[in-house]
């Protein structure tokens, strides 16, 4: 059976089209090469 | 493929040609967000959206710069209907290749109609206003927003989950599970839509296993189990007859029935449109014989108005014309008597002199300076004269040019006592024996010890 209270946590508001801007500024635009990089530059002061 | 550190192109080595660092791992995490990317494209192909987005999630955390996987990204997130989310990864895309860039058509495509944006923007405002609606327990109302809003945006997935799950807490399970399979339609193996979806099932199975129990146990109540968008329709009674009499007599009952109905209710109103199409028309002749009448009383006074100035000026007119005739014949008796004056004819200077109408005003001073200088010189002449006037009136029986006459004389000569005692017998002959008694008195007075005042004086005895 569906727990009604349950399922509605589930859903979020959406973003309206003036809220784009702040959504591209906001999210975390990083990927492995950069976990990368940053294990160099660590790697590079620890020497 | 550019070296994730210094940015030059890698060649086949584990180690980067400019800046000496190794690459092994780097490229290998190239090929997993390239893999990722794959499935992810195979997973939209066949409709598994949230499969593949979940997939090329994976791949750009992997390679952000994974272009090709962004742009994926951002297609299925249209198609789920989350336009700001699609639009923010082609957006990232753009800054990443700004150049021969897929994402540049999508954006240009979606903002290039301002009325398609706002209705965007609309939509997304209703869903989240809906979604405020079945959170503070207002189903109804939530429910009517939602389809307002899957009208508008029939791809938005959560929508019609949202919707599904609403018509499941108010069991309209039938409408629930039309609304889910459309959200199925476009993704196919959405873990929501596939939870709803086996909840819808197994509620729909078990009702129709307890229906089934209840026609098997009662077979006479066979009422099949009815949803809100069931339409009942009741059996017909009705029988056409077979017997072609009763056909024709039916068909003269209805000939006869439609022409008492046109009798009895058309009729009637055509008559009462005629009769009202008369009235207006008689009400409009009215209307204007009333306004003609009344510029014709309008114009009658004018021509009553224009007939009595005409009447006034022309008496004005007569009376000047009048005048100058007077004037001219005036001028002419002076003339005339100034030339018997100027000829030692008295008499006659007299008699033209007489004939100046006195009661006319000349407004000539030399005019009246000769008649004045004229009257004194003919004055005695002019006192003859009257009297022989007054006298000839007197013989005739015209007692009253005699009254003038003689009156004229005794104002010219004042010792003329038988003028005043003739002008006495004057009114005496015309019946006045008030003014006869005065002129004789007069004699009696002025002139004692003349024959006449005895005279005078007998006739005021006489008159006692």
């Amino acid at each position: 059976m569906i727990n009604f209270d349950e399922e509605i946590k589930k859903f979020h508001p959406s973003l309206e089209i003036d809220d784009t801007e702040d959504a591209i500024y906001n999210s975390t635009v990083s990927d492995v090469t950069d976990i990368m990089l940053q294990i160099i530059e660590e790697m590079k002061k620890n020497q | 493929m550019l070296c994730f550190y210094c940015g030059s192109q890698l060649s086949n080595s584990d180690y980067c040609s400019n800046c000496g660092v190794k690459v092994t791992v780097f490229k290998k995490v190239i090929r997993m967000s390239n893999t990722y990317y794959n499935m992810g494209l195979v997973k939209a192909s066949n409709r598994d959206l949230s499969g593949a987005a979940d997939l090329l999630r994976r791949s750009l955390k992997l390679d952000k710069r994974n272009v090709r996987a962004r742009n994926l990204l951002g297609l299925v997130y249209f198609e789920m209907g989350e336009t700001v989310q699609a639009i923010s990864e082609w957006v990232i895309s753009q800054h990443f290749r700004p150049d021969k860039n897929p994402a540049n058509g999508y954006i240009k495509s979606v903002q290039s109609n301002a009325n398609k944006l706002e209705e965007m923007n609309h939509n997304i405002k209703k869903f989240n206003i809906a979604l405020n609606y079945a959170k503070q327990g207002n189903d109804d109302m939530a429910i009517i927003q939602l389809k307002k809003v899957l009208n508008q945006n029939p791809h938005l997935i959560k929508g019609h989950q949202l919707l599904a799950l609403l018509l499941m807490k108010n069991e309209e399970y039938d409408r629930a599970k039309k609304t889910i399979n459309k959200a199925l339609e476009i993704d196919l193996c959405n873990p929501l839509s596939l939870k709803y979806n086996k909840v819808i099932d197994e509620y729909l199975a078990r009702n129709k296993k307890n229906i089934d129990k209840r026609q098997a146990k009662d077979p006479d109540t066979n009422r099949p189990y009815l949803s809100g968008n069931d339409v009942v329709i009741p059996p017909h009674s009705f029988r056409e007859s077979t017997n072609g009499a009763i056909t024709i007599i039916n068909v003269i009952i209805g000939l006869v029935i439609g022409a008492l109905a046109m009798y009895f209710l058309v009729t009637p109103v055509k008559v009462k449109n005629e009769v009202n199409k008369t009235n207006e028309i008689i009400l409009d002749y009215s209307q204007k014989l009333a306004i003609k009448n009344s510029s014709m009383s309008e114009l009658e006074g004018q021509v009553e108005t224009l007939t009595n100035e005409k009447a006034s000026l022309q008496k004005k007119l007569d009376k000047a014309t009048s005048k100058d005739e007077t004037t001219l014949k005036n001028y002419d008796s002076l003339l005339k008597a100034l030339n018997s004056y100027i000829d030692e004819e008295y008499d006659a200077g007299a008699e033209a002199y007489k004939e100046i109408d006195t009661k006319t005003e000349m407004d000539s001073d030399v005019f009246n300076t000769i008649y004045n200088a004229l009257g004194e010189n003919l004055n005695e002449y002019l006192a003859e004269s009257y009297f022989n006037a007054g006298e000839t009136a007197y013989a005739s029986g015209e007692y009253e040019t005699a009254i003038d006459n003689y009156q004229k004389c005794f104002e010219i000569d004042k010792d003329k006592v038988e003028a005043l005692y003739k002008t006495g017998w004057s009114y005496k002959n015309l019946g006045d024996t008030t003014n006869a008694d005065k002129k004789f008195n007069e004699v009696a007075s002025k002139f004692p010890n003349s024959e006449f005042a005895t005279l005078a004086k007998n006739q005021i005895s006489s008159n006692d």
